[in-house]
Order: C-alpha cells, then sequence, then structure tokens
C-alpha cells in the first residue's frame, strides 16, 4: 500500500508541475516539485527507499523534457539516496531542517545538471542561466516545502506509522 | 575515499550503470530520433489528466475574468460583433478577388501555390524542468502528426516542431530550446542570405541566427523566414525579427539575434503544418 500511495504522489507533483505551475511561472521559472516530493520521502524514508523514489520521479521527468534523456533520473536518484541518510539523524516534527536540506538540494540539483549535462556545460550561458535561476528558484522551494512537507509527513504518519 | 565508496558500493556501481545505460539511449536517440521506447505510453497516460487540470484552470481564470472586468467584457464584445459584421464583407470581397486571381494565374500558367494544410491543437502541459522548453498539446498521431513538423500560431508565426508523437498527444519542441535548429533567411529583396536559427538557454527571449556570411546586408528590424531548403520544412514561416547583428568567429562569420513574434510564455492554441 505505501508504494502506490508514493507513486501518486509523484504522479501529482508531475501533473501540477507541468500545467498549472508551468502556465503560470513565477519570477519566469517552473519549481521543480518533484524535488520537494522525493526529498520530502526520503527524509522520511531512509536512503533505499529515497534512492527508488528518485528514480521515478526522475524519470517521470525527463519524459516530459527536452535535452538529454536521463539527467534528471540520475540527480533526482543520487539526491534521493543521499538525503535519505538524513532519516535518522534529523528530528521530523521540526520543519526547519526539512527546509535547510531543500536549500541544498535544490543548489545541489541544479548543479549536477549543470554538471552533467556536457553538451552545454562549456558554454557560458550554461553559468549564466544557472546564477539568473538559482536564488529564486531557491526561495520559490523553499515557499513550496513549507505546504509539501507537512502534507507528506502527515500523510506518511497517518496511514505508514508502525 | 576508500571507505566511502565501501560503503556505498552498491549503489554507485547501480549509479554509473544507470548513466552507462542512460548514455547508450541517448546515443541510439541520436542515431534513430523517432523511436519510441514508451515515452508515448506515459505521456498518453498522463495527458488526460493535463487535460482535465486545464479546463478547470482556464474555467476558474475566464470566470474571474468576466467577473472582474464585466463592463469591459461587455464592451468588447459588442466592439468586437461589429468587427465579425466588417469583417464578413471583406471576405466576401476578398473571395472575388481570390477567384479572379485564379483566373488570372490560369492565363498565364502560374503553378498555384497549394496552401498549408493545419491540424488545430490545445497546449496542456509544459515542460518539467527549467532547462527545457518543450509544450505537450493534445493530438497524436491518430489525429495524423508526425515528428519533424513545424508548429505555428493562428497567425502563422513559427512557434517549434513536433518532436515525440504518441497516440493522443504529442510534443513540441519550442523555438527557444536550446535544442532547437532550424534553416532561416532574410526575407528583404535586396538579401536572401541564409543562417541558421537555433534557441539559446541564456536569453530564453531571444534566438540565435548563426552562420550568416561576413558581407551578409542584415539589418536590425529585418524579418526572418525558414529558408525551406531541406525538404522537411515547409517555406514561409515566419520565425521573428532581427534585435542585433555582430561579427562572429573572428569577422568570418555574422550572428544575429532575433525576438520571435510569439511570446513563447503564454502561448495557448496552436495549428501543426500536417502538409505543405
Amino acid at each position: 500500500m505505501r508504494y502506490p500511495v508514493y507513486i501518486l504522489l509523484i504522479l501529482i507533483s508531475l501533473i501540477l508541475q507541468i500545467t498549472i505551475f508551468a502556465f503560470n511561472p513565477v519570477w519566469g521559472i517552473t519549481p521543480d516539485l518533484l524535488l520537494i516530493t522525493v526529498i520530502s520521502l526520503s527524509l522520511l524514508n531512509g536512503y533505499r527507499q529515497g534512492a527508488y523514489i528518485g528514480f521515478i520521479a526522475g524519470i517521470l521527468q525527463d519524459v516530459f523534457s527536452s535535452g538529454l534523456f536521463g539527467i534528471n533520473t540520475v540527480t533526482k536518484m543520487l539526491l534521493g539516496y543521499i538525503f535519505g541518510f538524513l532519516e535518522k539523524k534529523i528530528y521530523h516534527r521540526n520543519i526547519i531542517t526539512p527546509l535547510f536540506t531543500m536549500i541544498l538540494a535544490t543548489v545541489l540539483n541544479q548543479l549536477l545538471v549543470v554538471l552533467l549535462t556536457d553538451h552545454i556545460m562549456l558554454k557560458v550561458e550554461l553559468w549564466n542561466h544557472f546564477k539568473e535561476i538559482i536564488f529564486p528558484l531557491t526561495v520559490y522551494h523553499l515557499i513550496l516545502a513549507l505546504a509539501i512537507y507537512p502534507t507528506i509527513y502527515f500523510i506518511n504518519n497517518k496511514y505508514f506509522e508502525e | 575515499m576508500a571507505g566511502l565508496f565501501k560503503k556505498h558500493h552498491r549503489f554507485i556501481l547501480i549509479l554509473v550503470m544507470l548513466i552507462l545505460i542512460l548514455t547508450l539511449v541517448n546515443l541510439v536517440g541520436a542515431v534513430a530520433p523517432e523511436k519510441d521506447w514508451g515515452e508515448g505510453l506515459v505521456i498518453d497516460a498522463v495527458a488526460p489528466f493535463l487535460g482535465v487540470i486545464n479546463w478547470v484552470n482556464d474555467t476558474f481564470n475566464d470566470t474571474l475574468n468576466v467577473l472582474l472586468n464585466y463592463k469591459e467584457v461587455k464592451e468588447e464584445n459588442n466592439r468586437l460583433q461589429k468587427k465579425v459584421k466588417k469583417l464578413n464583407w471583406k471576405i466576401h470581397q476578398l473571395n472575388e478577388t481570390a477567384k479572379l486571381n485564379d483566373r488570372l494565374r490560369e492565363l498565364l500558367e502560374f503553378k498555384i501555390r497549394k496552401p498549408f494544410t493545419f491540424i488545430g491543437a490545445k497546449v496542456i502541459g509544459k515542460s518539467a524542468d527549467n532547462w527545457s522548453q518543450i509544450v505537450t498539446i493534445n493530438r497524436g498521431s491518430k489525429s495524423g502528426l508526425e515528428p519533424k513538423m513545424l508548429v505555428v500560431t493562428y497567425n502563422g508565426y513559427l512557434v517549434g516542431r513536433v518532436e515525440q508523437v504518441s497516440t493522443y498527444s504529442a510534443q513540441v519542441l519550442l523555438l527557444n530550446d536550446s535544442n532547437f535548429t532550424i534553416g532561416g533567411l532574410i526575407a528583404k529583396k535586396e538579401s536572401r542570405e541564409i543562417g541558421i536559427v537555433n534557441g539559446s538557454l541564456a536569453e530564453t527571449d531571444l534566438l540565435k541566427m548563426n552562420k550568416l556570411p561576413w558581407d551578409a546586408n542584415v539589418e536590425v528590424g529585418d524579418k526572418v523566414i525558414t529558408s525551406g531548403l531541406s525538404k522537411l520544412y515547409p517555406k514561409g514561416v515566419l520565425i521573428g525579427k532581427v534585435v542585433k547583428v555582430e561579427p562572429e568567429d573572428y569577422g568570418l562569420t555574422h550572428s544575429a539575434r532575433l525576438k520571435p513574434f510569439v511570446d513563447l510564455g503564454t502561448f495557448e492554441e496552436v495549428l501543426v503544418i500536417t502538409d505543405f
């Protein structure tokens, strides 16, 4: 029962991301709801599940973006795995730590995308784009995480806490 | 470092294998771009939800708009009705002229230019990250869409090119995506220079036109159309307007910055050119 619900959460994030949030961009950028969902789920479930969830979310995101196929799969899986190690180390009821990890995850995710996209890495415009979007994106993610993390925490606790 | 590897060796192994597989997939994709590896299925499965959400979003926005600007909407309605009457009269006149034109063309044995055939489609989704510019539209192979078809707005301005086609939906690569390339032509009597139009990452609202000859007669304000040099794309679809010209490759070529005629952030309906 646990995985279907998680996949549903990922699907909802994806659909909202490419419709409502992409049609009404704030500061000209689209937020990465999938990243927030993946990090939240991985913080609550540990590294193994984090990697699985990241993989699924990443591959879905890749289908709906152009360019190098698989870039989001690799970055999301890696981040899901890394942040899953914090599962036992943070206090989940306090939202401050998850928010900080969200900042870190946003920056890391964008950096990884830049580093892995080899055919554009050498171009200056890539770094300019990175600098342009990273700050508003982080702020946007922080605000969204304020809503998404508690929701996922609630779902996780209510239905799957043994 | 060795400890790190030992602790996470399984994950690192999986990651490396994944990267290798994805590299292979991308290589195969570069050789045979029209092959569908199941993305079509995923897109088709998600597309209905996109449609529903879009419908809700549109209805909500429209209703809100009408409610908030009731008076303006009413005035606009009146104005538009008058305009429709005027335009109907004009169409009638133009039809007569068109008939005359056809007759004269026949007399002169001119080749009659075949108009493009279109399919209308609605944008139901956009790209899932900030590094790419694609949209999902609600028509697919069932409506006769194929990869590489050009997509335009109602006034005939180029929007992008069909990339991935599934049964009931398709993905369109927009002009300003960094992977978009098309042959462009300066549409001026004195100069028919040819260059390559690319999207760019840094300024998503501008396009780049490369490889213009160094002595090209290009000025700010010139219109650029598709060149039609390859058999893939039709000729004469409007792309954009030149806003800046600068030398490139140490003066061997020129490059121009184009501003597309369409606002690539806001359009909602498109036409796909299925035959030309």
